[in-house]
């Protein structure tokens, strides 16, 4: 830096983009560059959109936009063409290309595409780590002498080569790179470069690509056809370019012979013949173990917190409705937004885990085949199996589809799926209704969810207009271990996310229950609820629901159903009094309930490995349990569950398809929910009784 | 444009597990043979069939520096030329 620089007199701004093949670490680069916080995942596709972030470096402000992965500037995906775009008619100032260095020939081809922009260029070698792993060493000076740009190695994820990069943003270089095509290809290119004023590249890519994504001017059309007289340009482009690239590897690179990778042997064990599904079964089985083992002290210590703060808010010189708003509306409402997280927060855990160590592009490959008899591709399945954790987490998880109208059919059919919300309502009523053979009846209905969720697919693939059919060309990563900050940063943020998109809906419903019930003051049969509930319960007389406090539950289940046990305890028993609590007790006992968390947290791990306990507790006192006995029969019972299984899970889900598909997908999945579960639940009780 | 008669009719899918076939032709549809040149199986990449999928497809191959999985009908239009390597 001079001192004798006089101060610019505004902030110069750099606009630079990350390119690269798909998988090679764009985002953990910019995220090492910017200190941001961009989504990172050992899987093509991370990034679906255009991602920006500002930073400044000395005086200048850099605003650096991440591209999706791309294998050639001439792609026809949906992100090939918005990296296109990007590049020919917005100009950026900078192109990052990045690059993995363990795979040089490949991520090369595209770099001698964009070597013909004109643009000035800085090559990144991520993963440098594992190409060294490899065996492989390239040439750094001689690459960069050859390229006539800055070249520089890395790895992002752990910070290394980071300052590098930094400072190479401020290269001018244009590559001089230069591709030597056939003689009358030279001269149409350069006719075109200087009458079209395009770059080489886009003279090329009118002469060679698809016409329909490229709309070549007239003057190309017809050069192209004289071309095509006697070669096929493309061919003859693609030829080119990867003699050049051959060239520059067989000049820069040496490689030492292969050495039986780790992937390679984790492969050998995973995707085995007979051992790949086996394992996978298993280590679905340990994830929901891990999962429900790990939340439920949280939730029980959240549990707690709750009936402290409603303890002492009992004791507050207030009349008794303003008291009744603060503990079960309020209260109620912000404790069932908060009981979702520890679910949530472990599995976007897991699923961040799978994403960024290449787990999941091996689940699609073993699942291909028995997905593809559903029409969906394999990667469907992640997203439907954590459907049976949470329907929330399940619909952001289809963001994993590349395919929009498969990822669609995928959201449509996870509410069916069983979430582990539903099961306190299943084993209340299975304890009751089927002593002998309730976890039956509660397999059955994991099963009818399953089975409704997957025929909601089918039927959607065959309504929905036909997408191009997917060549299932995928590539197999490999494995890398995610640096636990990553994984937790991406927990961590869509948390944050599900915060602020369903706290809003959840406390809607929850107060405008809470006023339903209130209204007018006096016994719960005569509030407005009970009154709803009556006219709800004449329409689900059909489906055997003759009890208006059953049918009313469903109405706050529409919220979640870790509440339909509560409402059912207020409307049979009516409202329990809160325990008043002293302030002093009730920060020992907060204490208390978190000590009690951490340590069941702690001894639920060598639990993991043991057998699971099919004997699931109930939370309902007996007095309830004799008021729901009196309330129907076995027919009536089952059709219930039927309905609570099938209908919309939560408005959190309906909140998620609308912010991922719009109003329109999701009035339409709400509607859909209701119907099936209508029809199903009429046709178990018409068939039982 | 007169293409000499293949050689030989062998396709990708026909590759026993461990056994390395060199790409001769592309036989897809035009978009289908782009995707598949621009991930770098060009005509005289050599590619090792690692194994099939617990279900029998995808198929699972190695060209080179890089892992990738197909669909048995996708290899099956991916003409091979010679075929080499013990069988596992």
């Amino acid at each position: 830096m001079t001192l004798t620089a006089p101060a610019p007199a505004s902030v110069e701004l750099q606009r630079a983009v990350t390119v690269g093949n798909p998988n090679v670490g764009k985002s953990s680069l910019i995220n090492a560059l910017a200190g941001s916080d961009l989504h990172v995942g050992n899987w093509q596709g991370t990034t679906v959109e255009r991602l920006e972030v500002r930073f400044s470096i000395g005086d200048r402000e850099i605003e650096l936009v991440d591209l999706p992965g791309a294998y050639s500037l001439a792609g026809v995906t949906g992100e090939e063409s918005i990296t296109r775009r990007e590049l020919c008619e917005q100009k950026p100032d900078l192109i990052i290309n990045v690059l993995d260095a363990g795979n040089l020939e490949r991520n090369l081809a595209m770099t001698v595409e964009l070597c013909e922009l004109g643009i000035p260029m800085v090559v990144v070698l991520n993963l440098w780590d594992e190409a060294i792993a490899k065996g492989l060493n390239v040439e750094i000076a001689r690459l960069s002498e050859r390229l006539g740009v800055p070249v520089i190695t890395s790895v992002a994820r752990r910070g290394e080569g980071i300052a590098e990069v930094r400072q190479a943003l401020s290269s001018r270089a244009i590559p001089h790179l230069r591709i030597r095509y056939a003689d009358e290809i030279e001269v149409a290119i350069a006719d075109l470069e200087s009458s079209l004023s395009v770059s080489r590249w886009l003279a090329g890519a009118y002469l060679s690509e698809d016409e329909a994504a490229f709309q070549p001017p007239p003057s190309a059309r017809q050069m192209r056809a004289k071309l095509e007289e006697d070669q096929d340009p493309f061919l003859a482009i693609s030829e080119a370019r990867l003699i050049t690239v051959q060239e520059l590897c067989r000049e820069c690179t040496t490689s030492q012979a292969a050495i039986a990778s780790t992937t390679s042997r984790i492969d050998a064990l995973v995707l085995n013949r007979w051992l790949g599904l086996p394992i996978f079964m298993l280590g679905m089985l340990l994830l929901f173990r891990f999962t429900f083992l790990f939340s439920q002290p949280w939730i029980d210590c959240l549990q707690t917190c709750k009936q402290l703060l409603a303890g002492w808010f009992c004791q507050l010189p207030l009349p008794p409705l303003a008291i009744s708003f603060l503990n079960h509306g309020l209260l109620d409402g912000v404790g069932t937004v908060v009981a979702f997280i520890p679910v949530l927060f472990l599995l976007y855990l897991f699923m961040g885990f799978l994403e960024s160590s290449g787990f999941l592009a091996r689940t699609t490959f073993i699942f291909d085949r028995l997905m593809a008899a559903l029409g969906l591709p394999g990667r469907a399945l992640i997203p439907l199996l954590l459907g049976f954790g949470c329907n929330v987490a399940s619909i952001y998880a289809t963001r994993t589809i590349q395919d929009p109208r498969d990822r669609l059919r995928v959201a449509l059919a996870s509410p069916f799926m069983a979430c582990s919300a539903r099961l306190t309502v299943f084993v209340l009523f299975g304890t009751i209704f089927f002593p002998a053979n309730g976890s039956t009846i509660v397999f059955g209905l994991y099963m009818l969810g399953l089975a409704i969720g997957l025929v909601t697919a089918g039927l959607l693939g065959m309504a929905l207009p036909k997408g191009e059919l997917a060549a299932g060309i995928m590539e197999l990563p490999p494995y890398r271990f995610p640096a636990p900050r990553f994984v937790a940063r991406l927990a961590h943020r869509q948390v944050k996310r599900f915060l602020k998109e369903a706290t809003g809906p959840i406390l809607a419903a929850v107060l405008m229950v809470w006023v339903l019930m209130s209204f007018p003051q006096g016994k719960p049969e005569e509030s407005i609820y009970a009154r709803c509930s009556m006219g709800i319960q004449k329409v689900l007389t059909p489906i055997g629901v003759n009890d208006w406090r059953l049918a009313g539950a469903l109405v706050p289940g529409f919220i979640a159903k870790e509440v339909v046990i509560g409402t059912l305890g207020v409307s049979y028993l009516g409202a329990q009094p809160d325990a008043a609590v002293g302030f002093q007790e009730g920060l020992q006992k907060g204490g208390e309930a978190l000590w009690k968390a951490t340590t069941e947290t702690v001894s639920a791990v060598p639990q993991l490995v043991g057998l699971p306990s099919l004997k699931a507790e109930t939370e309902a006192s007996g007095e309830l349990q004799q008021a729901l006995a009196k309330s129907t029969n076995q027919a009536g019972a089952l059709a219930y569950l039927v309905f609570v299984l099938l209908y919309t899970p939560c408005v959190a889900t309906i909140a998620a398809i609308k912010q991922e598909f719009g109003w329109r997908w999701a009035g339409a999945s709400l509607a859909y929910q209701l119907v099936v579960a209508y029809a199903c639940a009429f046709v178990v009780y018409q068939v039982m009784k | 444009m007169h293409e000499p008669m293949p050689v030989s009719q062998d396709r990708l899918s026909h590759l026993r597990p461990g056994q390395i076939g060199k790409i001769s032709q592309l036989h897809g549809n035009r978009d289908f043979n782009r995707q598949l040149l621009r991930m770098g199986l060009t005509p005289g990449t050599r590619v090792r069939f690692v194994r099939p999928a617990p279900l029998g497809d995808p198929l699972h191959f190695s060209a080179g520096n890089f892992e990738l999985s197909l669909r048995r009908s996708t290899a099956a239009q991916i003409q091979i030329d010679s075929i080499d390597g013990e069988q596992a």
